[in-house]
């Protein structure tokens, strides 16, 4: 087998898997920020943000038995947080579809302005949601609606109107 | 003449994102090269986007280690959702119902379909005992055993009844 450098993404998976709690601290310094970041977009809460991260890391030295390390890392882990997180909004009724009409907060004056990333953030907030898991999975991390579909358990098509609600709720109170 | 209608929002997302098809994305660009409305909204929308993309990376709140430390020495595991099929996601609705299914409900149930499957069993006690049941309230002789009842050649053998089931009815008054 092949030696890995120690301190490599790989050793350090390893050393997890093996059950040591300095490796997992190292891959939790390397990643615990994304997480926590896909986890308060998609949430919109930094309490369940911070669960997430918990449930994410406590959960790893099991879930890296299913991960054969076939392309990135921290893609891989961040697919795992968003389905954490996608879980917990669910489990509170935040995706189902009579949730996606609460508009939320009506955009306050001088919010107005798309550019600013704090303004641009807040935005995102106020969507409802299911509309916002939508918009972070498919403008910010990137993946298909095929994808996006799989992990709500929803059509890729509605995964389209989602986006599209989404991005008209956006361009409404931008505007 | 007038101007051709300003093409849906989803359309321009579309077009930013390069997931217009190309006749599509023909008629789009051709709208925009002539709309400044337009033009403005697909910048907002990109502008939104960006500033979203461009958030700084947040930081877990500083205790969030400890707490995953206390967690895993305290001998907790969780299953995590490594897969879509994993994850509920596919069968959520199933599962919630089958949680909300009251437990007196889905006994009841569970009964009736046993107390059915069991009366169709030719010579099974449920069967014997309605036949009983059905003689006495009308009072007639007890129907023949159908043929159904009695097992052909090359079909399982029903069990015996047990004795309680083949004990003398008792005498209605």
């Amino acid at each position: 087998m092949k030696e890995q450098p120690p301190g490599s993404e790989t050793a350090l998976l390893a050393d997890v898997r093996q059950g040591s709690t300095d490796a997992l601290g190292q891959l939790y310094a390397r990643h615990a920020g994304a997480v926590y970041s896909l986890a308060f977009r998609l949430t919109g809460s930094r309490e369940d943000a911070e669960d997430v991260v918990q449930d994410v890391f406590v959960g790893l030295p099991r879930a890296l038995r299913a991960y054969d390390e076939r392309g990135r890392f921290g893609a891989w882990l961040g697919r795992v947080a968003a389905r954490v997180a996608l879980m917990r909004l669910r489990s509170r009724g935040a995706l189902r579809e009579d949730a996606l009409d609460a508009a939320g907060d009506p955009a306050a004056p001088g919010q107005a302005d798309p550019v600013d990333r704090i303004t641009a953030q807040r935005a995102l907030q106020r969507l409802p949601d299911g509309l916002r898991a939508v918009f972070v999975l498919k403008e910010i991390e990137g993946y298909s609606h095929a994808e996006i579909g799989g992990m709500l358990g929803i059509t890729p098509q509605n995964a389209a109107v989602r986006l599209s609600r989404a991005w008209n709720l956006l361009h409404t109170r931008a505007s | 003449m007038r101007a051709p209608p300003h093409p849906p929002l989803d359309a321009l997302r579309a077009f930013g994102d390069d997931e217009a098809p190309a006749a599509e994305a023909r008629r789009t660009a051709a709208h925009l090269a002539g709309c400044p409305e337009c033009r403005a909204h697909l910048a907002a929308m990109r502008a939104l986007r960006d500033g979203i993309r461009r958030a700084s990376t947040l930081a877990p709140p500083p205790h969030t280690w400890e707490r995953i430390t206390a967690r895993r020495a305290a001998g907790e595991e969780l299953i995590l959702p490594v897969s879509d099929a994993a994850d509920g996601a596919a069968a959520p609705a199933a599962a919630h119902r089958f949680r909300r299914l009251p437990v007196r409900r889905a006994a009841l149930l569970l009964l009736g379909v046993a107390g059915v499957a069991s009366a169709t069993v030719p010579g099974s006690p449920l069967r014997e005992a309605l036949r009983d049941l059905v003689s006495r309230a009308t009072g007639a002789a007890p129907p023949p055993a159908s043929p159904a009842s009695t097992p052909a050649a090359g079909t399982p053998t029903p069990l015996p009844p047990p004795p309680a089931a083949a004990a003398p009815p008792e005498k209605v008054p």
